[in-house]
Protein backbone atom coordinates (compact mmCIF):
# COMPACT_ATOMS: atom_id res chain seq x y z
CA UNK A 1 0.00 0.00 0.00
CA UNK A 2 2.41 2.68 0.90
CA UNK A 3 4.40 2.74 -2.96
CA UNK A 4 1.01 3.34 -4.27
CA UNK A 5 -1.64 6.06 -4.99
CA UNK A 6 -5.00 4.21 -5.11
CA UNK A 7 -8.26 6.29 -6.91
CA UNK A 8 -11.57 5.53 -7.41
CA UNK A 9 -14.94 7.72 -8.14
CA UNK A 10 -17.63 7.51 -5.45
CA UNK A 11 -20.81 5.41 -6.70
CA UNK A 12 -23.32 8.32 -6.34
CA UNK A 13 -20.65 10.57 -8.36
CA UNK A 14 -21.68 13.56 -6.29
CA UNK A 15 -19.43 12.77 -3.26
CA UNK A 16 -15.52 13.43 -3.17
CA UNK A 17 -13.52 10.49 -5.25
CA UNK A 18 -11.89 7.88 -2.74
CA UNK A 19 -7.64 8.85 -2.65
CA UNK A 20 -5.19 6.28 -0.95
CA UNK A 21 -2.15 7.94 -1.25
CA UNK A 22 0.77 5.76 -0.44
CA UNK A 23 -1.25 4.32 2.46
CA UNK A 24 -3.03 6.87 4.08
CA UNK A 25 -6.71 7.52 2.89
CA UNK A 26 -7.08 11.49 2.05
CA UNK A 27 -9.87 13.62 3.81
CA UNK A 28 -12.68 15.15 1.13
CA UNK A 29 -11.07 18.86 2.26
CA UNK A 30 -7.36 17.61 1.36
CA UNK A 31 -7.61 18.87 -2.39
CA UNK A 32 -4.15 19.94 -2.39
CA UNK A 33 -2.81 16.06 -2.27
CA UNK A 34 -5.62 15.20 -4.13
CA UNK A 35 -4.86 17.52 -6.78
CA UNK A 36 -1.10 15.86 -6.81
CA UNK A 37 -2.47 11.95 -7.00
CA UNK A 38 -4.51 13.17 -10.44
CA UNK A 39 -1.55 15.30 -11.52
CA UNK A 40 0.83 11.87 -11.26
CA UNK A 41 -1.97 9.76 -12.80
CA UNK A 42 -1.91 12.30 -15.82
CA UNK A 43 1.75 12.71 -16.36
CA UNK A 44 1.65 8.96 -16.87
CA UNK A 45 -1.02 8.96 -19.54
CA UNK A 46 -0.16 11.86 -21.19
CA UNK A 47 3.54 10.68 -21.78
CA UNK A 48 3.26 6.92 -21.61
CA UNK A 49 2.04 4.53 -23.73
CA UNK A 50 -0.62 1.73 -23.49
CA UNK A 51 0.94 -1.80 -22.77
CA UNK A 52 -2.05 -3.40 -21.98
CA UNK A 53 -5.76 -3.30 -22.62
CA UNK A 54 -7.71 -6.33 -22.21
CA UNK A 55 -11.62 -7.03 -20.70
CA UNK A 56 -11.23 -3.43 -18.90
CA UNK A 57 -8.07 -4.07 -17.50
CA UNK A 58 -5.65 -1.09 -18.75
CA UNK A 59 -2.10 -0.69 -18.20
CA UNK A 60 -0.05 2.64 -19.09
CA UNK A 61 3.58 2.86 -18.49
CA UNK A 62 6.18 5.94 -19.00
CA UNK A 63 9.84 5.02 -18.37
CA UNK A 64 9.51 4.56 -14.33
CA UNK A 65 5.76 4.46 -13.16
CA UNK A 66 2.80 2.47 -14.35
CA UNK A 67 -1.30 3.26 -14.01
CA UNK A 68 -3.26 0.29 -13.87
CA UNK A 69 -6.89 0.54 -14.28
CA UNK A 70 -9.54 -2.28 -13.21
CA UNK A 71 -13.17 -2.91 -13.44
CA UNK A 72 -14.94 -3.35 -10.15
CA UNK A 73 -18.15 -5.41 -9.83
CA UNK A 74 -19.85 -2.59 -8.61
CA UNK A 75 -22.15 0.37 -10.91
CA UNK A 76 -22.35 4.17 -9.84
CA UNK A 77 -25.60 5.65 -10.04
CA UNK A 78 -26.01 6.04 -13.92
CA UNK A 79 -24.95 2.40 -14.33
CA UNK A 80 -21.58 2.68 -15.72
CA UNK A 81 -19.01 0.37 -14.29
CA UNK A 82 -16.59 1.70 -11.57
CA UNK A 83 -13.35 1.20 -12.11
CA UNK A 84 -10.06 1.63 -9.37
CA UNK A 85 -6.70 3.27 -10.75
CA UNK A 86 -3.29 2.12 -9.12
CA UNK A 87 -0.26 4.53 -9.41
CA UNK A 88 2.96 3.42 -8.41
CA UNK A 89 6.95 3.42 -9.61
CA UNK A 90 8.07 -0.21 -11.60
CA UNK A 91 11.58 -1.69 -11.62
CA UNK A 92 11.95 -4.57 -14.48
CA UNK A 93 13.85 -6.66 -12.10
CA UNK A 94 10.95 -6.40 -9.13
CA UNK A 95 8.00 -6.91 -11.72
CA UNK A 96 6.92 -10.20 -10.46
CA UNK A 97 6.67 -8.92 -7.00
CA UNK A 98 5.20 -5.82 -8.03
CA UNK A 99 2.50 -7.66 -9.78
CA UNK A 100 1.86 -9.61 -6.58
CA UNK A 101 2.04 -6.01 -4.08
CA UNK A 102 -0.53 -4.33 -6.48
CA UNK A 103 -2.75 -7.13 -6.24
CA UNK A 104 -2.51 -6.78 -2.07
CA UNK A 105 -3.09 -2.63 -2.77
CA UNK A 106 -5.79 -3.06 -4.60
CA UNK A 107 -7.68 -5.78 -2.63
CA UNK A 108 -7.20 -3.68 0.91
CA UNK A 109 -8.50 -0.12 -0.88
CA UNK A 110 -11.30 -2.18 -2.91
CA UNK A 111 -12.78 -3.40 0.32
CA UNK A 112 -12.24 -0.31 2.35
CA UNK A 113 -14.50 1.29 -0.24
CA UNK A 114 -16.87 -1.36 -0.56
CA UNK A 115 -15.98 -2.68 -4.29
CA UNK A 116 -15.51 -6.27 -5.03
CA UNK A 117 -12.85 -7.01 -7.57
CA UNK A 118 -13.30 -10.14 -9.64
CA UNK A 119 -10.24 -13.62 -9.98
CA UNK A 120 -10.41 -13.22 -13.70
CA UNK A 121 -9.28 -8.72 -13.59
CA UNK A 122 -6.62 -10.25 -10.56
CA UNK A 123 -5.10 -13.06 -13.56
CA UNK A 124 -5.23 -10.07 -16.16
CA UNK A 125 -3.57 -7.49 -13.90
CA UNK A 126 -0.61 -9.96 -13.33
CA UNK A 127 -0.41 -10.35 -16.93
CA UNK A 128 -0.48 -7.15 -17.79
CA UNK A 129 2.54 -6.36 -15.52
CA UNK A 130 4.43 -9.77 -16.99
CA UNK A 131 3.62 -7.68 -20.70
CA UNK A 132 5.11 -4.59 -19.57
CA UNK A 133 8.31 -6.52 -17.78
CA UNK A 134 9.07 -7.79 -21.22
CA UNK A 135 8.44 -4.68 -22.68
CA UNK A 136 10.32 -2.83 -20.28
CA UNK A 137 13.68 -5.39 -21.00
CA UNK A 138 13.36 -5.56 -24.93
CA UNK A 139 13.38 -1.57 -24.86
CA UNK A 140 16.44 -1.14 -22.10
CA UNK A 141 18.06 -3.99 -24.78
CA UNK A 142 17.79 -2.03 -27.71
CA UNK A 143 18.87 1.36 -25.83
CA UNK A 144 21.57 -0.70 -24.36
CA UNK A 145 22.64 -2.14 -27.60
CA UNK A 146 21.96 1.85 -29.32
CA UNK A 147 24.17 3.11 -26.74
CA UNK A 148 27.17 0.36 -27.09
CA UNK A 149 26.86 0.58 -31.06
CA UNK A 150 27.43 4.15 -30.93
CA UNK A 151 30.31 4.24 -28.35
CA UNK A 152 31.97 1.45 -30.31
CA UNK A 153 31.68 3.88 -33.44
CA UNK A 154 32.61 7.14 -31.16
CA UNK A 155 35.92 4.81 -30.65
CA UNK A 156 36.64 3.59 -33.99
CA UNK A 157 36.44 7.08 -35.59
CA UNK A 158 39.18 8.57 -32.47
CA UNK A 159 41.29 5.60 -33.12
CA UNK A 160 41.31 6.10 -37.03
CA UNK A 161 41.81 9.94 -36.63
CA UNK A 162 44.88 8.51 -34.40
CA UNK A 163 46.20 6.43 -36.96
CA UNK A 164 46.22 9.77 -39.18
CA UNK A 165 48.21 12.13 -36.92
CA UNK A 166 45.15 14.24 -35.89
CA UNK B 1 3.43 -13.01 -65.41
CA UNK B 2 -0.25 -12.32 -67.12
CA UNK B 3 -0.80 -8.51 -68.06
CA UNK B 4 -4.12 -8.62 -65.73
CA UNK B 5 -2.18 -9.28 -62.43
CA UNK B 6 0.35 -6.74 -63.25
CA UNK B 7 -2.65 -4.27 -63.84
CA UNK B 8 -4.52 -5.94 -60.91
CA UNK B 9 -1.01 -5.11 -58.61
CA UNK B 10 -1.00 -1.86 -60.35
CA UNK B 11 -4.31 -0.74 -59.24
CA UNK B 12 -3.95 -2.45 -55.32
CA UNK B 13 -0.53 -0.30 -55.00
CA UNK B 14 -2.08 3.16 -56.59
CA UNK B 15 -5.24 2.64 -54.15
CA UNK B 16 -2.90 1.89 -51.02
CA UNK B 17 -0.84 5.04 -52.14
CA UNK B 18 -3.55 6.85 -52.38
CA UNK B 19 -4.87 5.96 -48.95
CA UNK B 20 -1.64 6.85 -47.00
CA UNK B 21 -1.36 10.20 -49.15
CA UNK B 22 -5.15 10.96 -47.93
CA UNK B 23 -4.03 10.08 -44.52
CA UNK B 24 -1.45 12.07 -44.44
CA UNK B 25 -2.89 15.26 -46.26
CA UNK B 26 -5.88 14.75 -42.87
CA UNK B 27 -2.86 14.93 -40.53
CA UNK B 28 -1.22 18.08 -42.12
CA UNK B 29 -4.63 19.84 -42.46
CA UNK B 30 -5.69 18.96 -38.76
CA UNK B 31 -2.07 20.23 -37.56
CA UNK B 32 -2.41 23.70 -39.37
CA UNK B 33 -6.00 24.10 -39.10
CA UNK B 34 -7.40 21.55 -36.58
CA UNK B 35 -9.23 22.72 -33.67
CA UNK B 36 -8.31 21.75 -29.97
CA UNK B 37 -11.04 21.09 -27.82
CA UNK B 38 -11.28 20.59 -24.05
CA UNK B 39 -14.67 19.06 -22.81
CA UNK B 40 -15.13 19.79 -19.16
CA UNK B 41 -17.65 19.14 -16.91
CA UNK B 42 -18.72 17.49 -13.07
CA UNK B 43 -19.31 13.69 -13.06
CA UNK B 44 -21.87 12.11 -15.17
CA UNK B 45 -22.57 14.82 -17.52
CA UNK B 46 -21.51 13.21 -20.81
CA UNK B 47 -17.87 14.56 -21.35
CA UNK B 48 -16.71 10.80 -22.42
CA UNK B 49 -19.44 10.20 -24.74
CA UNK B 50 -19.05 13.39 -26.51
CA UNK B 51 -15.27 12.97 -26.45
CA UNK B 52 -16.11 8.87 -28.19
CA UNK B 53 -18.43 10.43 -30.66
CA UNK B 54 -16.19 13.25 -31.77
CA UNK B 55 -13.10 11.04 -32.09
CA UNK B 56 -14.76 7.79 -33.22
CA UNK B 57 -17.93 9.12 -34.62
CA UNK B 58 -20.01 6.46 -32.68
CA UNK B 59 -20.74 6.25 -28.90
CA UNK B 60 -19.69 3.89 -26.05
CA UNK B 61 -21.48 0.83 -26.42
CA UNK B 62 -20.33 0.04 -22.34
CA UNK B 63 -20.24 3.34 -20.12
CA UNK B 64 -17.64 3.43 -17.24
CA UNK B 65 -16.51 5.95 -14.83
CA UNK B 66 -13.16 8.03 -16.26
CA UNK B 67 -11.17 8.08 -13.32
CA UNK B 68 -7.68 8.26 -15.03
CA UNK B 69 -7.89 10.32 -17.92
CA UNK B 70 -8.16 8.83 -21.76
CA UNK B 71 -6.15 10.04 -24.73
CA UNK B 72 -8.74 10.77 -27.56
CA UNK B 73 -7.19 11.06 -31.08
CA UNK B 74 -6.93 13.41 -33.58
CA UNK B 75 -9.37 13.01 -36.21
CA UNK B 76 -11.30 14.87 -39.56
CA UNK B 77 -14.80 13.81 -40.53
CA UNK B 78 -17.48 15.29 -42.55
CA UNK B 79 -21.13 16.16 -40.48
CA UNK B 80 -23.73 17.06 -42.93
CA UNK B 81 -22.20 20.16 -44.27
CA UNK B 82 -19.38 20.46 -41.76
CA UNK B 83 -15.88 19.47 -42.29
CA UNK B 84 -14.51 19.36 -38.95
CA UNK B 85 -10.77 19.08 -38.04
CA UNK B 86 -10.08 18.14 -34.53
CA UNK B 87 -6.75 17.72 -32.49
CA UNK B 88 -5.70 15.25 -29.76
CA UNK B 89 -7.35 15.85 -26.67
CA UNK B 90 -7.75 14.45 -23.39
CA UNK B 91 -11.27 12.61 -21.66
CA UNK B 92 -10.67 14.20 -17.82
CA UNK B 93 -12.31 12.66 -14.68
CA UNK B 94 -14.92 15.38 -13.13
CA UNK B 95 -13.98 14.96 -10.02
CA UNK B 96 -13.24 18.51 -8.11
CA UNK B 97 -9.78 16.61 -7.68
CA UNK B 98 -8.93 17.06 -11.44
CA UNK B 99 -9.13 21.34 -11.78
CA UNK B 100 -5.33 21.35 -12.61
CA UNK B 101 -6.03 19.15 -15.40
CA UNK B 102 -9.12 20.80 -16.35
CA UNK B 103 -7.02 24.43 -16.38
CA UNK B 104 -3.93 22.40 -18.22
CA UNK B 105 -6.71 21.61 -21.11
CA UNK B 106 -8.36 24.45 -21.13
CA UNK B 107 -5.13 26.55 -21.51
CA UNK B 108 -4.10 24.47 -24.57
CA UNK B 109 -7.94 24.50 -26.13
CA UNK B 110 -9.43 26.62 -28.95
CA UNK B 111 -12.72 25.55 -28.06
CA UNK B 112 -13.81 24.94 -24.73
CA UNK B 113 -17.04 23.21 -23.91
CA UNK B 114 -18.64 22.97 -20.42
CA UNK B 115 -21.26 20.59 -20.15
CA UNK B 116 -23.51 20.29 -17.20
CA UNK B 117 -26.74 18.18 -16.86
CA UNK B 118 -29.93 20.78 -17.96
CA UNK B 119 -32.50 18.54 -16.31
CA UNK B 120 -30.72 18.79 -13.31
CA UNK B 121 -30.59 22.75 -13.32
CA UNK B 122 -34.46 23.10 -14.26
CA UNK B 123 -35.20 20.53 -12.02
CA UNK B 124 -33.74 23.24 -9.57
CA UNK B 125 -31.42 20.66 -7.93
CA UNK B 126 -29.02 22.63 -5.01
CA UNK B 127 -25.94 20.07 -5.37
CA UNK B 128 -25.86 20.69 -9.34
CA UNK B 129 -26.36 24.50 -8.95
CA UNK B 130 -23.57 24.71 -6.55
CA UNK B 131 -21.19 22.68 -8.29
CA UNK B 132 -21.57 24.31 -11.93
CA UNK B 133 -21.31 27.64 -9.72
CA UNK B 134 -17.89 26.17 -8.20
CA UNK B 135 -16.54 24.84 -11.64
CA UNK B 136 -17.38 28.30 -13.37
CA UNK B 137 -15.70 30.48 -10.82
CA UNK B 138 -12.45 28.29 -11.81
CA UNK B 139 -13.23 28.52 -15.70
CA UNK B 140 -14.04 31.94 -15.60
CA UNK B 141 -10.26 32.88 -14.06
CA UNK B 142 -8.84 30.77 -17.18
CA UNK B 143 -10.49 32.17 -19.54
CA UNK B 144 -9.78 35.97 -18.07
CA UNK B 145 -5.95 35.00 -18.15
CA UNK B 146 -5.69 33.36 -21.40
CA UNK B 147 -4.39 36.38 -23.77
CA UNK B 148 -6.52 34.97 -26.81
CA UNK B 149 -9.98 33.46 -25.33
CA UNK B 150 -11.13 30.86 -26.83
CA UNK B 151 -14.60 30.03 -27.67
CA UNK B 152 -16.27 28.91 -24.66
CA UNK B 153 -19.82 27.16 -25.21
CA UNK B 154 -22.01 25.87 -21.93
CA UNK B 155 -23.96 22.59 -23.60
CA UNK B 156 -26.82 21.31 -21.26
CA UNK B 157 -27.40 17.62 -21.65
CA UNK B 158 -30.30 15.49 -20.72
CA UNK B 159 -32.82 17.10 -22.12
CA UNK B 160 -34.43 14.08 -22.66
CA UNK B 161 -35.26 13.68 -18.64
CA UNK B 162 -37.41 16.84 -18.78
CA UNK B 163 -40.72 16.52 -19.83
CA UNK B 164 -41.42 19.65 -20.93
CA UNK B 165 -38.27 19.00 -23.85
CA UNK B 166 -39.81 16.48 -24.65
CA UNK B 167 -43.43 17.82 -25.46
CA UNK B 168 -41.96 20.41 -27.38
CA UNK B 169 -41.81 20.88 -30.65
CA UNK B 170 -38.52 21.59 -33.04
CA UNK B 171 -40.59 24.77 -33.74
CA UNK B 172 -40.63 26.12 -30.13
CA UNK B 173 -37.31 24.91 -29.00
CA UNK B 174 -36.00 28.20 -29.12
CA UNK B 175 -38.41 29.20 -26.74
CA UNK B 176 -37.33 26.46 -24.63
CA UNK B 177 -33.51 27.07 -25.22
CA UNK B 178 -34.50 31.13 -23.70
CA UNK B 179 -36.51 29.89 -20.48
CA UNK B 180 -33.20 27.90 -19.70
CA UNK B 181 -31.15 30.83 -20.40
CA UNK B 182 -33.09 32.77 -18.06
CA UNK B 183 -33.05 30.34 -15.26
CA UNK B 184 -30.96 32.14 -12.17
CA UNK B 185 -28.14 30.16 -12.25
CA UNK B 186 -27.61 29.79 -16.17
CA UNK B 187 -27.78 33.57 -16.45
CA UNK B 188 -25.36 33.66 -13.20
CA UNK B 189 -22.62 31.04 -15.31
CA UNK B 190 -23.78 33.18 -18.47
CA UNK B 191 -22.70 36.37 -16.95
CA UNK B 192 -19.29 34.47 -14.89
CA UNK B 193 -18.20 33.11 -18.19
CA UNK B 194 -18.35 36.95 -20.28
CA UNK B 195 -21.74 37.00 -20.93
CA UNK B 196 -24.02 36.26 -23.97
CA UNK B 197 -22.18 38.00 -26.37
CA UNK B 198 -19.18 35.51 -25.44
CA UNK B 199 -21.12 31.96 -24.30
CA UNK B 200 -23.33 30.32 -26.28
CA UNK B 201 -25.46 28.18 -24.36
CA UNK B 202 -26.84 24.93 -26.41
CA UNK B 203 -29.23 22.32 -25.29
CA UNK B 204 -29.80 18.32 -26.35
CA UNK B 205 -29.77 15.08 -25.63
CA UNK B 206 -27.20 12.75 -26.05
CA UNK B 207 -29.37 9.46 -25.76
CA UNK B 208 -29.26 8.12 -29.03
CA UNK B 209 -26.33 8.49 -31.87
CA UNK B 210 -28.73 10.83 -34.19
CA UNK B 211 -29.27 12.96 -30.95
CA UNK B 212 -25.89 13.38 -30.92
CA UNK B 213 -25.15 13.83 -34.07
CA UNK B 214 -27.92 16.77 -33.60
CA UNK B 215 -26.16 18.45 -30.48
CA UNK B 216 -22.64 18.11 -32.12
CA UNK B 217 -24.04 19.55 -35.30
CA UNK B 218 -25.72 22.75 -33.49
CA UNK B 219 -22.76 23.22 -31.91
CA UNK B 220 -20.33 22.68 -34.35
CA UNK B 221 -22.25 25.11 -36.55
CA UNK B 222 -21.72 28.14 -34.75
CA UNK B 223 -18.13 27.17 -33.79
CA UNK B 224 -17.63 27.53 -37.35
CA UNK B 225 -19.33 30.57 -37.92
Amino acid sequence: MEKFILWAQALDNSSPDHFDVRGKMLSADDSVRRQEAVSSVSSVIKNGTRVYDVSGVLLTADDRHFVLEIPSAQRDLSGRTAPIVCYGEYDVVESDALGASVAVALDVFAKRIGRTLQPEHFKLMRISFETLKKKSSMTKLVRTVGIGALALAFLAIVYWLAQRGW
Amino acid sequence: MPIPIIIAAISVLISVAATIATAAWDDIVIALKGKRLAVLGARGVGKTHLVKFLTTGSIPAEYKQTVAPEKASARRFYLKDLDLKLKETLDVSGDKAAYAEWKELHDEADVVFYLLRADRLIAGDCDVESRVRNDLRHISGWLEARSSRPRFFIIGTHCDLDAEFLSTSSDKIGDYVDKFRRLPIVSELVARAGGAQQTKVILGSMKTVQDTEALVYQVFTQVVS
